[in-house]
């Protein structure tokens, strides 16, 4: 298996986009058409488009406008999340071309809600987004809340066998103090996880420089690292990132 | 052609539909991926192929052994079951499992099929599709 490098995109009012930082929109980056072209001319492995329009808890309309410029621009692996409350929801992003659907506030309001997305779509379709801070104090990590900006109290590790359980394909862990900082991932939880999650795990948050990504890579539990910031900032593209994966003895694609 | 559930649905049965009838064009069904530390499942992301060296989709590069090759270029896979035909002589490429080589594209008559995404797999799958169109054209 080769190691993903997923650019995401976030979208704020309509088709526009931003940067994040700590989880609040921060600078905008231009129109999705135009990212969308540019990522997958860059040949990025994967994209996460997550729509912030959506996330909050206003009654959800699937915007199919959107889906339908995704599908027409890509022909690459597409990721959607934001706003997705119940298994028809995830059918409708998956009927209108995205292949993948992550979810947030529905795993944390109640846990078991996805076994029914995963019966109705299979497990390779749906994925558990957890965003996440660490409590000093503490020395532990608990599932942050975007709505209220605040801890939910659920301990991260506690999240993921949960989501595991009820069948999640994916989990992408997004290191929250770390969202747009540039200035390395969360290598510490990456040690402290448990070697036996046996989906795949992704993680976001930090990703400074082509050495931050491979450190992240090398170790063996990370499938894939999903980067925002770095791609509109610096001169970084998925390719040369890979090429210095590989250098690193990484097992990346090769395009 | 078949792609992905595409692929599975031309079987006879499925382990996760076990009460539902597949098509039956070809003989077989469709299992869970093992399990294993080394192999996360959905098997989801970019892979490379094996294919055997008489594959009529042959796009190979490295040896794997005598009769195998691995793919030049990798592919995009998100499944958690394979098909496992019961003639194994119409395998066209497999993918790598720590269990063994498993089932990844077949090929019978006018029927092919990709249990991976060629169509989201960039210049590698409009390569794999030009070759399998090539195929069809001169049945």
């Amino acid at each position: 298996m080769k190691k993903r490098v997923i650019p995401s995109l976030l979208l704020n009012s309509g088709t526009q986009l931003c940067l994040s930082q700590k989880f609040k929109p921060w600078r905008s980056v231009g129109s999705l058409m135009q990212n969308l072209r540019m990522h997958v001319n860059r040949e990025a492995d994967e994209l996460l488009i997550i729509n912030l329009d959506y996330s909050t808890c206003i009654p959800f309309a699937i915007p199919l406008r959107l889906l339908q410029v995704v599908r027409n621009e890509c022909d690459i692996p597409v990721s959607y999340c934001g706003g997705i409350r119940s298994a028809s929801d995830a059918a409708f992003c998956i009927n209108e071309g995205v292949d993948k659907v992550y979810v947030t506030s529905v795993f944390i309001d109640n846990q078991d809600s996805i076994k029914s997305f995963v019966d109705l779509l299979g497990s390779q379709s749906i994925g558990v987004s957890l965003p996440y801070v660490r409590c000093p104090s503490l020395n532990a990590y608990f599932v942050w809340d975007y709505r209220s900006k605040t801890s939910t109290g659920l301990p991260l590790q506690k999240a993921i066998q949960k989501a595991v359980s009820a069948g999640a394909g994916e989990l992408l862990l997004h290191n929250v103090d770390l969202d747009g900082s540039m200035q390395g991932m969360d290598l510490e939880l990456l040690d402290e996880l448990a070697c036996d999650i046996s989906v795949p795990i992704l993680m976001a948050g930090g990703a400074g420089s082509q050495h931050d990504i491979s450190i992240a890579l090398s170790k063996k539990i990370l499938s894939g690292v999903v980067v925002g910031s770095m791609f509109a900032l610096t001169e970084n593209t998925p390719t040369t990132v890979r090429a210095h994966c590989l250098s690193q003895g990484l097992p990346m694609r090769i395009v | 052609m078949g792609i992905c559930l595409g692929m599975q649905i031309l079987f006879d049965f499925s382990d996760e539909s076990p009460a539902k009838k597949g098509l039956g064009f070809i003989k077989g069904s469709c299992k869970q991926i093992p399990k294993n530390s080394f192999f996360p499942v959905p098997h989801m992301g970019w892979n490379s192929l094996v294919f055997p060296n008489s594959s009529q989709l042959f796009l190979g590069s490295n040896s794997y052994d005598m009769n195998y090759s691995y793919s030049e270029l990798d592919y995009y896979f998100v499944h958690s079951y394979y098909a496992s035909p019961e003639n194994s002589s119409i395998i066209s490429a497999f993918f790598e499992h720590p269990s063994g080589l498993l089932c990844a594209s077949i090929i019978d008559q006018n029927i092919i099929a990709f249990q991976f995404h060629p169509e989201k797999s960039g210049k590698a799958g409009y390569k794999l599709l030009d070759k399998a169109f090539e195929y069809l054209e001169h049945l």
